[in-house]
Protein backbone atom coordinates (compact mmCIF):
# COMPACT_ATOMS: atom_id res chain seq x y z
CA UNK A 1 0.00 0.00 0.00
CA UNK A 2 1.20 3.66 -0.66
CA UNK A 3 1.31 4.91 2.64
CA UNK A 4 1.95 8.64 1.59
CA UNK A 5 -1.99 8.57 0.14
CA UNK A 6 -4.47 9.63 2.47
CA UNK A 7 -6.23 6.85 4.07
CA UNK A 8 -9.96 6.17 3.43
CA UNK A 9 -10.24 5.96 7.37
CA UNK A 10 -8.43 6.56 9.90
CA UNK A 11 -9.46 5.37 13.75
CA UNK A 12 -7.15 7.15 16.05
CA UNK A 13 -7.39 6.43 20.15
CA UNK A 14 -10.26 4.76 19.98
CA UNK A 15 -11.70 4.05 23.53
CA UNK A 16 -15.01 2.39 24.14
CA UNK A 17 -16.73 1.52 27.20
CA UNK A 18 -20.09 -0.27 28.34
CA UNK A 19 -21.53 1.50 31.33
CA UNK A 20 -18.10 2.88 32.80
CA UNK A 21 -16.63 -0.41 32.23
CA UNK A 22 -13.31 0.29 28.94
CA UNK A 23 -13.63 -2.51 26.94
CA UNK A 24 -10.99 -1.25 24.38
CA UNK A 25 -7.99 1.25 24.97
CA UNK A 26 -6.56 3.58 22.39
CA UNK A 27 -7.06 1.67 19.24
CA UNK A 28 -5.59 2.66 16.14
CA UNK A 29 -4.92 2.51 12.76
CA UNK A 30 -5.18 3.29 9.07
CA UNK A 31 -7.31 1.94 6.41
CA UNK A 32 -6.16 2.52 2.84
CA UNK A 33 -8.63 2.61 -0.40
CA UNK A 34 -9.01 -0.72 -1.62
CA UNK A 35 -7.08 -2.91 0.98
CA UNK A 36 -7.97 -5.58 3.24
CA UNK A 37 -7.22 -5.20 6.53
CA UNK A 38 -8.01 -7.44 9.49
CA UNK A 39 -8.56 -7.22 13.32
CA UNK A 40 -7.51 -10.56 14.27
CA UNK A 41 -7.80 -12.13 17.64
CA UNK A 42 -10.05 -13.94 19.97
CA UNK A 43 -13.36 -13.78 20.96
CA UNK A 44 -14.04 -10.75 23.86
CA UNK A 45 -10.71 -8.77 22.44
CA UNK A 46 -12.52 -5.88 21.49
CA UNK A 47 -12.68 -6.26 17.77
CA UNK A 48 -16.18 -6.04 17.19
CA UNK A 49 -16.62 -3.51 19.59
CA UNK A 50 -14.15 -1.37 17.38
CA UNK A 51 -15.34 -1.83 14.40
CA UNK A 52 -18.90 -1.18 15.13
CA UNK A 53 -17.91 1.77 16.83
CA UNK A 54 -16.56 3.39 13.18
CA UNK A 55 -20.08 3.39 12.04
CA UNK A 56 -21.99 4.34 15.52
CA UNK A 57 -23.44 0.96 16.01
CA UNK A 58 -22.43 0.29 19.71
CA UNK A 59 -25.24 -1.18 21.54
CA UNK A 60 -27.45 2.11 22.99
CA UNK A 61 -27.60 3.12 26.01
CA UNK A 62 -24.83 1.13 27.52
CA UNK A 63 -22.23 1.62 24.84
CA UNK A 64 -20.11 5.10 24.34
CA UNK A 65 -17.07 6.20 22.89
CA UNK A 66 -14.88 7.66 25.48
CA UNK A 67 -12.24 9.07 23.83
CA UNK A 68 -10.84 8.80 20.02
CA UNK A 69 -11.45 10.07 16.57
CA UNK A 70 -12.88 8.03 13.30
CA UNK A 71 -12.17 9.90 9.93
CA UNK A 72 -14.08 8.55 7.20
CA UNK A 73 -13.64 10.76 3.83
CA UNK A 74 -13.01 13.88 5.92
CA UNK A 75 -15.45 13.55 8.11
CA UNK A 76 -14.78 13.04 11.82
CA UNK A 77 -17.83 10.30 12.00
CA UNK A 78 -17.68 10.57 15.98
CA UNK A 79 -18.97 14.17 15.73
CA UNK A 80 -21.93 13.60 12.96
CA UNK A 81 -25.79 13.82 14.45
CA UNK A 82 -27.23 10.02 13.80
CA UNK A 83 -29.36 11.81 11.22
CA UNK A 84 -25.87 13.10 9.12
CA UNK A 85 -24.56 9.31 10.09
CA UNK A 86 -27.12 7.59 8.17
CA UNK A 87 -26.09 8.92 5.10
CA UNK A 88 -22.62 7.14 5.89
CA UNK A 89 -23.79 3.86 7.23
CA UNK A 90 -25.09 1.43 4.59
CA UNK A 91 -24.43 4.15 2.03
CA UNK A 92 -20.23 4.91 2.59
CA UNK A 93 -20.06 1.87 4.63
CA UNK A 94 -21.55 -1.48 4.18
CA UNK A 95 -21.59 -3.80 6.62
CA UNK A 96 -21.39 -8.04 6.51
CA UNK A 97 -22.20 -9.67 10.04
CA UNK A 98 -21.36 -13.28 11.06
CA UNK A 99 -24.82 -14.47 11.17
CA UNK A 100 -26.44 -14.30 7.41
CA UNK A 101 -29.99 -15.45 8.98
CA UNK A 102 -29.90 -12.78 11.62
CA UNK A 103 -29.11 -9.73 9.17
CA UNK A 104 -31.86 -10.38 6.72
CA UNK A 105 -35.75 -9.73 7.54
CA UNK A 106 -37.21 -13.10 7.94
CA UNK A 107 -40.42 -11.54 6.53
CA UNK A 108 -39.74 -9.72 3.85
CA UNK A 109 -38.66 -10.99 0.70
CA UNK A 110 -35.09 -11.10 -0.87
CA UNK A 111 -36.18 -8.32 -4.00
CA UNK A 112 -37.75 -6.32 -1.63
CA UNK A 113 -34.31 -6.30 1.00
CA UNK A 114 -32.23 -5.35 -1.97
CA UNK A 115 -34.18 -2.83 -3.47
CA UNK A 116 -34.19 -1.08 0.08
CA UNK A 117 -30.27 -1.63 -0.31
CA UNK A 118 -29.95 0.28 -4.07
CA UNK A 119 -31.97 3.33 -2.27
CA UNK A 120 -29.51 5.83 -2.75
CA UNK A 121 -29.03 5.03 -6.31
CA UNK A 122 -30.38 6.99 -8.81
CA UNK A 123 -34.06 5.26 -9.65
CA UNK A 124 -33.04 4.17 -13.44
CA UNK A 125 -30.05 2.42 -11.92
CA UNK A 126 -31.31 0.34 -9.59
CA UNK A 127 -32.41 -2.78 -11.15
CA UNK A 128 -29.47 -3.20 -13.15
CA UNK A 129 -27.71 -2.68 -9.91
CA UNK A 130 -29.56 -5.72 -8.19
CA UNK A 131 -29.22 -8.02 -11.31
CA UNK A 132 -25.40 -7.35 -12.06
CA UNK A 133 -24.46 -8.54 -8.57
CA UNK A 134 -26.66 -11.17 -8.27
CA UNK A 135 -24.70 -12.55 -11.58
CA UNK A 136 -21.57 -12.17 -10.46
CA UNK A 137 -22.52 -13.75 -7.06
CA UNK A 138 -23.36 -16.77 -8.62
CA UNK A 139 -27.27 -16.93 -8.51
CA UNK A 140 -28.50 -18.49 -11.72
CA UNK A 141 -31.73 -17.86 -11.46
CA UNK A 142 -32.21 -14.41 -10.45
CA UNK A 143 -35.67 -13.93 -10.45
CA UNK A 144 -36.62 -16.69 -8.43
CA UNK A 145 -34.36 -15.77 -5.79
CA UNK A 146 -35.46 -12.03 -5.62
CA UNK A 147 -39.29 -13.47 -4.65
CA UNK A 148 -37.49 -15.79 -1.84
CA UNK A 149 -37.64 -15.81 1.61
CA UNK A 150 -34.51 -15.39 3.91
CA UNK A 151 -36.12 -19.43 5.25
CA UNK A 152 -36.01 -21.08 1.79
CA UNK A 153 -32.20 -20.29 1.38
CA UNK A 154 -29.00 -21.90 2.66
CA UNK A 155 -26.65 -20.31 5.07
CA UNK A 156 -23.96 -19.88 2.12
CA UNK A 157 -27.10 -18.51 -0.20
CA UNK A 158 -27.68 -15.95 2.13
CA UNK A 159 -23.89 -14.40 3.11
CA UNK A 160 -24.36 -14.06 -0.82
CA UNK A 161 -27.13 -11.65 -0.49
CA UNK A 162 -25.57 -10.05 2.49
CA UNK A 163 -22.91 -9.21 0.71
CA UNK A 164 -24.90 -8.18 -2.10
CA UNK A 165 -26.62 -5.96 -0.25
CA UNK A 166 -23.35 -4.68 1.56
CA UNK A 167 -21.90 -3.94 -1.55
CA UNK A 168 -25.44 -2.55 -3.66
CA UNK A 169 -24.74 1.14 -3.08
CA UNK A 170 -21.51 1.51 -4.03
CA UNK A 171 -19.83 1.84 -0.48
CA UNK A 172 -16.21 2.21 -0.19
CA UNK A 173 -15.86 0.43 3.04
CA UNK A 174 -17.35 -3.02 3.71
CA UNK A 175 -16.88 -3.86 7.33
CA UNK A 176 -16.82 -8.19 7.46
CA UNK A 177 -17.72 -9.05 11.02
CA UNK A 178 -16.60 -12.87 10.86
CA UNK A 179 -18.56 -13.13 7.91
CA UNK A 180 -17.48 -17.30 7.45
CA UNK A 181 -17.55 -18.42 11.00
CA UNK A 182 -21.09 -19.86 10.57
CA UNK A 183 -20.94 -21.47 7.31
CA UNK A 184 -19.43 -24.52 6.50
CA UNK A 185 -15.94 -24.89 6.06
CA UNK A 186 -15.89 -26.04 2.26
CA UNK A 187 -18.14 -22.68 1.70
CA UNK A 188 -16.10 -20.62 3.33
CA UNK A 189 -13.07 -19.97 0.71
CA UNK A 190 -16.05 -19.38 -1.88
CA UNK A 191 -17.91 -16.67 0.09
CA UNK A 192 -14.22 -14.87 0.85
CA UNK A 193 -13.17 -15.02 -3.07
CA UNK A 194 -16.70 -13.70 -3.61
CA UNK A 195 -16.32 -11.07 -1.33
CA UNK A 196 -12.75 -10.28 -2.27
CA UNK A 197 -13.16 -10.46 -5.66
CA UNK A 198 -16.37 -7.90 -6.49
CA UNK A 199 -14.69 -5.91 -3.45
CA UNK A 200 -11.27 -5.81 -5.64
CA UNK A 201 -13.69 -5.00 -8.75
CA UNK A 202 -14.78 -1.90 -7.40
CA UNK A 203 -11.51 -0.77 -5.41
CA UNK A 204 -13.85 -1.20 -2.06
CA UNK A 205 -11.61 -1.42 1.07
CA UNK A 206 -12.51 -4.26 3.52
CA UNK A 207 -12.20 -4.00 7.14
CA UNK A 208 -12.15 -8.29 7.94
CA UNK A 209 -12.88 -8.99 12.11
CA UNK A 210 -11.88 -12.37 12.25
CA UNK A 211 -10.37 -14.94 15.11
CA UNK A 212 -8.86 -17.48 12.24
CA UNK A 213 -5.27 -16.61 11.41
CA UNK A 214 -5.54 -18.85 8.35
CA UNK A 215 -8.24 -16.64 6.83
CA UNK A 216 -6.60 -13.23 7.90
CA UNK A 217 -3.28 -15.11 6.06
CA UNK A 218 -4.93 -15.70 3.20
CA UNK A 219 -6.63 -12.18 2.09
CA UNK A 220 -5.47 -9.85 4.35
CA UNK A 221 -2.64 -6.80 3.24
CA UNK A 222 -2.09 -5.72 6.41
CA UNK A 223 -3.29 -7.04 9.90
CA UNK A 224 -4.06 -5.66 13.39
CA UNK A 225 -3.27 -8.51 16.55
CA UNK A 226 -5.62 -7.08 18.96
CA UNK A 227 -5.47 -8.69 22.99
CA UNK A 228 -7.97 -7.34 25.52
CA UNK A 229 -9.06 -4.35 23.99
CA UNK A 230 -4.96 -2.77 22.74
CA UNK A 231 -3.81 -3.57 19.43
CA UNK A 232 -0.68 -5.34 20.37
CA UNK A 233 0.82 -5.70 16.90
CA UNK A 234 0.18 -4.10 13.18
CA UNK A 235 2.09 -4.82 9.85
CA UNK A 236 2.10 -6.26 5.92
CA UNK A 237 0.50 -9.86 6.60
CA UNK A 238 3.93 -10.90 5.45
CA UNK A 239 5.42 -9.89 8.19
CA UNK A 240 2.93 -10.73 11.20
CA UNK A 241 3.21 -14.28 9.13
CA UNK A 242 6.63 -14.73 8.99
CA UNK A 243 8.18 -12.73 11.62
CA UNK A 244 6.00 -12.23 14.42
CA UNK A 245 7.29 -9.97 17.23
CA UNK A 246 4.35 -10.64 20.26
CA UNK A 247 3.86 -13.49 21.35
CA UNK A 248 0.08 -13.77 20.82
CA UNK A 249 0.28 -13.39 17.66
CA UNK A 250 2.92 -16.25 17.51
CA UNK A 251 0.19 -18.12 19.90
CA UNK A 252 -2.57 -17.54 17.61
CA UNK A 253 -0.71 -18.91 14.66
CA UNK A 254 -0.08 -21.96 16.42
CA UNK A 255 -3.68 -23.26 16.85
CA UNK A 256 -4.38 -23.30 13.05
CA UNK A 257 -5.51 -26.59 11.83
CA UNK A 258 -3.98 -27.22 8.31
CA UNK A 259 -3.58 -30.31 6.23
CA UNK A 260 -0.10 -32.40 7.50
CA UNK A 261 -0.52 -31.01 11.23
CA UNK A 262 -0.92 -33.64 14.06
CA UNK A 263 -2.43 -32.28 17.93
CA UNK A 264 1.36 -31.86 18.88
CA UNK A 265 1.31 -29.13 16.79
CA UNK A 266 -1.40 -27.71 17.49
CA UNK A 267 -0.80 -25.53 20.90
CA UNK A 268 -3.46 -24.12 22.67
CA UNK A 269 -3.07 -20.71 24.48
CA UNK A 270 -4.06 -21.94 28.34
CA UNK A 271 -6.32 -19.92 29.74
CA UNK A 272 -8.33 -17.34 28.14
CA UNK A 273 -8.74 -13.69 27.30
CA UNK A 274 -9.23 -11.35 31.11
CA UNK A 275 -12.26 -9.66 31.43
CA UNK A 276 -12.06 -6.36 31.31
CA UNK A 277 -12.79 -5.51 35.07
CA UNK A 278 -8.88 -6.72 35.13
CA UNK A 279 -7.73 -4.97 32.34
CA UNK A 280 -4.31 -2.82 34.11
CA UNK A 281 -1.37 -1.41 32.52
CA UNK A 282 1.30 -4.07 32.58
CA UNK A 283 0.96 -7.01 29.43
CA UNK A 284 -2.19 -8.31 29.91
CA UNK A 285 -1.05 -11.51 28.14
CA UNK A 286 1.39 -12.02 30.80
CA UNK A 287 -0.85 -14.49 32.14
CA UNK A 288 -1.37 -17.01 29.31
CA UNK A 289 2.60 -15.80 28.33
CA UNK A 290 5.32 -18.59 28.71
CA UNK A 291 7.73 -15.76 27.96
CA UNK A 292 6.41 -13.69 30.70
CA UNK A 293 8.79 -12.22 33.25
CA UNK A 294 8.25 -9.84 36.31
CA UNK A 295 9.09 -6.45 34.35
CA UNK A 296 5.78 -7.61 32.29
CA UNK A 297 3.43 -6.84 34.85
CA UNK A 298 4.08 -3.34 34.98
CA UNK A 299 5.76 -2.58 31.63
CA UNK A 300 4.69 -4.33 29.01
CA UNK A 301 7.82 -5.76 27.08
CA UNK A 302 6.50 -6.74 23.62
CA UNK B 1 -15.24 -54.24 16.19
CA UNK B 2 -17.15 -52.76 18.94
CA UNK B 3 -20.10 -51.22 16.73
CA UNK B 4 -21.41 -52.11 13.44
CA UNK B 5 -23.47 -50.61 11.19
CA UNK B 6 -24.67 -52.12 7.57
CA UNK B 7 -27.66 -50.87 5.56
CA UNK B 8 -28.62 -47.98 7.62
CA UNK B 9 -31.64 -45.70 5.91
CA UNK B 10 -33.49 -43.06 7.60
CA UNK B 11 -36.29 -40.99 5.84
CA UNK B 12 -38.19 -38.11 5.85
CA UNK B 13 -41.35 -37.11 4.91
CA UNK B 14 -41.33 -33.96 3.41
CA UNK B 15 -44.18 -31.99 0.16
CA UNK B 16 -42.11 -33.70 -2.37
CA UNK B 17 -42.98 -37.32 -1.09
CA UNK B 18 -40.03 -39.49 0.84
CA UNK B 19 -36.14 -37.90 1.62
CA UNK B 20 -33.56 -39.75 1.82
CA UNK B 21 -31.51 -38.51 4.70
CA UNK B 22 -28.94 -41.72 4.78
CA UNK B 23 -29.02 -44.37 2.29
CA UNK B 24 -27.76 -47.99 3.12
CA UNK B 25 -24.69 -46.17 5.19
CA UNK B 26 -22.46 -48.89 6.65
CA UNK B 27 -19.31 -48.35 8.77
CA UNK B 28 -17.80 -49.96 11.76
CA UNK B 29 -15.93 -48.96 14.83
CA UNK B 30 -13.03 -50.61 16.44
CA UNK B 31 -11.82 -50.10 19.91
CA UNK B 32 -10.49 -46.90 20.42
CA UNK B 33 -10.53 -45.77 17.63
CA UNK B 34 -11.44 -42.51 16.33
CA UNK B 35 -13.69 -42.56 13.62
CA UNK B 36 -14.41 -39.14 11.71
CA UNK B 37 -17.02 -38.04 9.87
CA UNK B 38 -17.06 -35.47 7.42
CA UNK B 39 -19.55 -33.79 4.36
CA UNK B 40 -21.38 -30.83 4.20
CA UNK B 41 -24.17 -29.38 6.09
CA UNK B 42 -27.13 -31.47 5.08
CA UNK B 43 -25.19 -34.19 4.07
CA UNK B 44 -26.67 -36.69 6.87
CA UNK B 45 -23.85 -36.47 9.46
CA UNK B 46 -25.89 -35.48 12.54
CA UNK B 47 -28.65 -38.00 11.24
CA UNK B 48 -25.73 -40.54 11.78
CA UNK B 49 -25.26 -39.55 15.08
CA UNK B 50 -29.01 -39.35 16.00
CA UNK B 51 -29.91 -42.71 14.61
CA UNK B 52 -27.24 -44.45 16.78
CA UNK B 53 -28.94 -43.18 19.80
CA UNK B 54 -32.29 -44.00 18.60
CA UNK B 55 -33.19 -40.71 18.34
CA UNK B 56 -34.18 -41.20 14.29
CA UNK B 57 -35.89 -43.69 13.13
CA UNK B 58 -34.15 -46.39 11.05
CA UNK B 59 -35.98 -48.28 7.38
CA UNK B 60 -36.27 -51.69 7.95
CA UNK B 61 -33.25 -53.78 6.64
CA UNK B 62 -30.78 -51.93 8.57
CA UNK B 63 -28.16 -53.63 10.86
CA UNK B 64 -27.00 -52.28 13.96
CA UNK B 65 -23.94 -54.24 15.98
CA UNK B 66 -23.27 -52.86 19.82
CA UNK B 67 -20.85 -54.69 21.55
CA UNK B 68 -21.48 -57.53 20.08
CA UNK B 69 -25.16 -58.04 20.34
CA UNK B 70 -27.84 -56.97 17.72
CA UNK B 71 -29.74 -54.09 18.84
CA UNK B 72 -33.22 -54.55 18.13
CA UNK B 73 -33.90 -51.13 16.63
CA UNK B 74 -37.98 -51.28 16.85
CA UNK B 75 -38.27 -51.42 20.66
CA UNK B 76 -37.54 -48.31 22.64
CA UNK B 77 -35.99 -50.26 25.36
CA UNK B 78 -32.77 -51.16 23.67
CA UNK B 79 -32.02 -48.12 23.08
CA UNK B 80 -31.89 -47.26 26.63
CA UNK B 81 -29.29 -49.56 26.82
CA UNK B 82 -27.65 -48.59 23.98
CA UNK B 83 -27.28 -45.31 25.43
CA UNK B 84 -25.57 -46.56 28.16
CA UNK B 85 -22.79 -47.59 25.96
CA UNK B 86 -22.98 -44.04 24.17
CA UNK B 87 -23.09 -40.92 24.98
CA UNK B 88 -23.25 -37.76 22.76
CA UNK B 89 -21.78 -34.01 22.94
CA UNK B 90 -23.14 -31.46 21.03
CA UNK B 91 -22.43 -28.50 18.95
CA UNK B 92 -24.21 -25.21 20.16
CA UNK B 93 -22.67 -24.50 23.77
CA UNK B 94 -24.98 -22.12 24.28
CA UNK B 95 -28.27 -24.24 23.68
CA UNK B 96 -27.07 -27.31 25.06
CA UNK B 97 -27.37 -26.59 28.23
CA UNK B 98 -30.33 -25.59 30.88
CA UNK B 99 -29.92 -22.48 31.59
CA UNK B 100 -32.37 -22.78 34.65
CA UNK B 101 -29.92 -25.35 36.01
CA UNK B 102 -26.54 -25.32 37.93
CA UNK B 103 -23.54 -27.23 36.72
CA UNK B 104 -23.60 -29.57 39.21
CA UNK B 105 -27.31 -29.95 39.06
CA UNK B 106 -26.94 -30.56 35.19
CA UNK B 107 -23.97 -33.52 35.45
CA UNK B 108 -25.96 -34.97 38.33
CA UNK B 109 -29.29 -35.30 36.52
CA UNK B 110 -28.50 -37.85 34.51
CA UNK B 111 -26.80 -39.95 37.19
CA UNK B 112 -30.01 -39.70 39.17
CA UNK B 113 -31.82 -40.28 35.81
CA UNK B 114 -29.96 -43.86 36.70
CA UNK B 115 -31.26 -44.32 40.06
CA UNK B 116 -27.68 -43.61 41.19
CA UNK B 117 -27.88 -42.22 44.81
CA UNK B 118 -27.51 -38.50 45.37
CA UNK B 119 -24.28 -38.30 47.36
CA UNK B 120 -22.83 -40.88 44.54
CA UNK B 121 -23.84 -38.55 42.02
CA UNK B 122 -22.46 -35.58 43.32
CA UNK B 123 -18.91 -37.18 44.26
CA UNK B 124 -18.32 -38.49 40.41
CA UNK B 125 -20.10 -35.03 38.87
CA UNK B 126 -17.14 -33.36 40.72
CA UNK B 127 -14.64 -35.89 39.40
CA UNK B 128 -15.55 -34.90 36.14
CA UNK B 129 -15.19 -31.63 36.47
CA UNK B 130 -11.93 -31.99 37.59
CA UNK B 131 -11.28 -34.12 34.73
CA UNK B 132 -12.39 -31.60 32.00
CA UNK B 133 -10.88 -28.78 33.98
CA UNK B 134 -13.09 -27.37 35.41
CA UNK B 135 -12.74 -26.46 39.39
CA UNK B 136 -14.83 -27.02 42.53
CA UNK B 137 -15.78 -23.50 42.49
CA UNK B 138 -17.77 -24.04 39.22
CA UNK B 139 -20.47 -26.55 40.23
CA UNK B 140 -22.83 -24.01 42.13
CA UNK B 141 -22.30 -21.49 38.84
CA UNK B 142 -24.82 -21.28 36.07
CA UNK B 143 -24.08 -21.71 32.74
CA UNK B 144 -24.36 -18.24 31.76
CA UNK B 145 -21.11 -17.57 33.98
CA UNK B 146 -19.20 -19.59 31.30
CA UNK B 147 -17.52 -19.22 28.16
CA UNK B 148 -17.98 -21.14 25.00
CA UNK B 149 -15.23 -22.83 25.71
CA UNK B 150 -16.20 -23.77 28.94
CA UNK B 151 -19.22 -24.75 28.36
CA UNK B 152 -18.20 -27.35 26.02
CA UNK B 153 -16.59 -28.59 28.96
CA UNK B 154 -19.62 -29.03 31.01
CA UNK B 155 -21.23 -30.83 27.97
CA UNK B 156 -18.52 -33.37 27.95
CA UNK B 157 -18.53 -33.94 31.82
CA UNK B 158 -22.13 -34.29 31.46
CA UNK B 159 -21.45 -37.18 28.52
CA UNK B 160 -19.03 -38.82 30.32
CA UNK B 161 -19.94 -38.90 33.77
CA UNK B 162 -22.48 -42.06 32.86
CA UNK B 163 -19.34 -43.45 31.93
CA UNK B 164 -19.66 -44.41 28.78
CA UNK B 165 -17.48 -46.58 25.76
CA UNK B 166 -18.27 -44.60 22.65
CA UNK B 167 -18.70 -40.59 22.97
CA UNK B 168 -19.89 -38.94 19.99
CA UNK B 169 -18.96 -35.35 19.31
CA UNK B 170 -21.16 -33.71 16.56
CA UNK B 171 -19.43 -30.67 15.57
CA UNK B 172 -18.30 -29.79 18.76
CA UNK B 173 -15.58 -27.26 18.26
CA UNK B 174 -17.44 -25.45 15.43
CA UNK B 175 -18.51 -22.69 17.15
CA UNK B 176 -15.28 -22.17 18.93
CA UNK B 177 -12.64 -20.07 18.58
CA UNK B 178 -9.62 -21.81 17.01
CA UNK B 179 -7.42 -21.40 20.28
CA UNK B 180 -10.43 -22.79 22.42
CA UNK B 181 -10.73 -25.18 19.53
CA UNK B 182 -7.24 -26.65 20.26
CA UNK B 183 -7.50 -26.40 24.18
CA UNK B 184 -10.60 -28.83 23.33
CA UNK B 185 -9.34 -31.46 20.85
CA UNK B 186 -6.07 -31.74 23.27
CA UNK B 187 -8.83 -32.25 25.87
CA UNK B 188 -10.88 -34.74 24.30
CA UNK B 189 -7.29 -36.55 23.24
CA UNK B 190 -6.65 -36.84 27.17
CA UNK B 191 -9.47 -38.03 28.24
CA UNK B 192 -9.97 -40.77 24.85
CA UNK B 193 -6.52 -41.87 26.86
CA UNK B 194 -7.36 -41.61 30.23
CA UNK B 195 -11.22 -42.93 30.01
CA UNK B 196 -10.39 -45.69 27.29
CA UNK B 197 -13.12 -43.86 24.88
CA UNK B 198 -14.15 -44.53 21.34
CA UNK B 199 -14.52 -41.57 19.29
CA UNK B 200 -17.63 -40.61 16.33
CA UNK B 201 -15.93 -37.51 15.71
CA UNK B 202 -18.77 -35.30 13.15
CA UNK B 203 -17.47 -32.40 12.05
CA UNK B 204 -17.48 -29.81 8.98
CA UNK B 205 -13.70 -29.29 9.16
CA UNK B 206 -11.44 -31.62 7.30
CA UNK B 207 -8.51 -30.46 8.39
CA UNK B 208 -9.87 -30.20 12.01
CA UNK B 209 -10.80 -33.85 11.72
CA UNK B 210 -7.58 -34.69 9.86
CA UNK B 211 -5.74 -33.91 12.95
CA UNK B 212 -8.03 -35.82 15.53
CA UNK B 213 -9.13 -39.14 13.48
CA UNK B 214 -7.97 -42.26 13.14
CA UNK B 215 -10.10 -42.92 10.00
CA UNK B 216 -12.45 -40.83 8.20
CA UNK B 217 -15.91 -41.40 6.31
CA UNK B 218 -17.04 -38.55 3.85
CA UNK B 219 -20.63 -38.42 3.54
CA UNK B 220 -22.44 -37.08 0.39
CA UNK B 221 -26.12 -36.44 0.24
CA UNK B 222 -26.44 -39.40 2.84
CA UNK B 223 -24.34 -41.69 1.59
CA UNK B 224 -20.72 -42.84 2.27
CA UNK B 225 -18.82 -42.34 -0.77
CA UNK B 226 -15.31 -42.79 0.81
CA UNK B 227 -13.23 -43.90 3.81
CA UNK B 228 -9.52 -42.96 4.38
CA UNK B 229 -7.38 -44.13 6.83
Amino acid sequence: MNSEKAPLLSVRNLSVAFSDLRVTDNVSFDIFNGEIFTLMGESGCGKSVSAMAIPGLLPYPSGRIVNGSVLFEGKNLLELSSKNIEQIRGKRIGCVFQEPMQALNPVVSIGTQLLEAVRFLPKDQRKQRINELLAKSGFKDPERILKSYPHEMSGGMLQRIVICIALAPRPSLIIADEPTTAIDANLQTAIMDLLKSLCSEEKIAILLITHNAALAANYANRIAVMYAGQIVECGNTNEILNTPKHPYTKALLNVVPTKGKSLNDLKPIPGSVPNPKDFDNGCRFRFRCELAKEECEYDPQC
Amino acid sequence: MILNVEKLSVTFRSKGGVVYALKNVCFSLNEGEVLGVAGESGSGKSTIANALVGLAPWEPGGVYNLFGERVKKKKKKSFAIVRKKIQMAFQDPYSSLNPRSTVLEIITTPLIARGISKNEAIAKAKKMLDLVGLSNADANKFPHAFSGGQRQRIGLARALVLEPKILICDEITSALDLSVQAQILHLLNDLRKELNLSLIFISHDIAVMEIISDRIMHLKNGASSAEQE
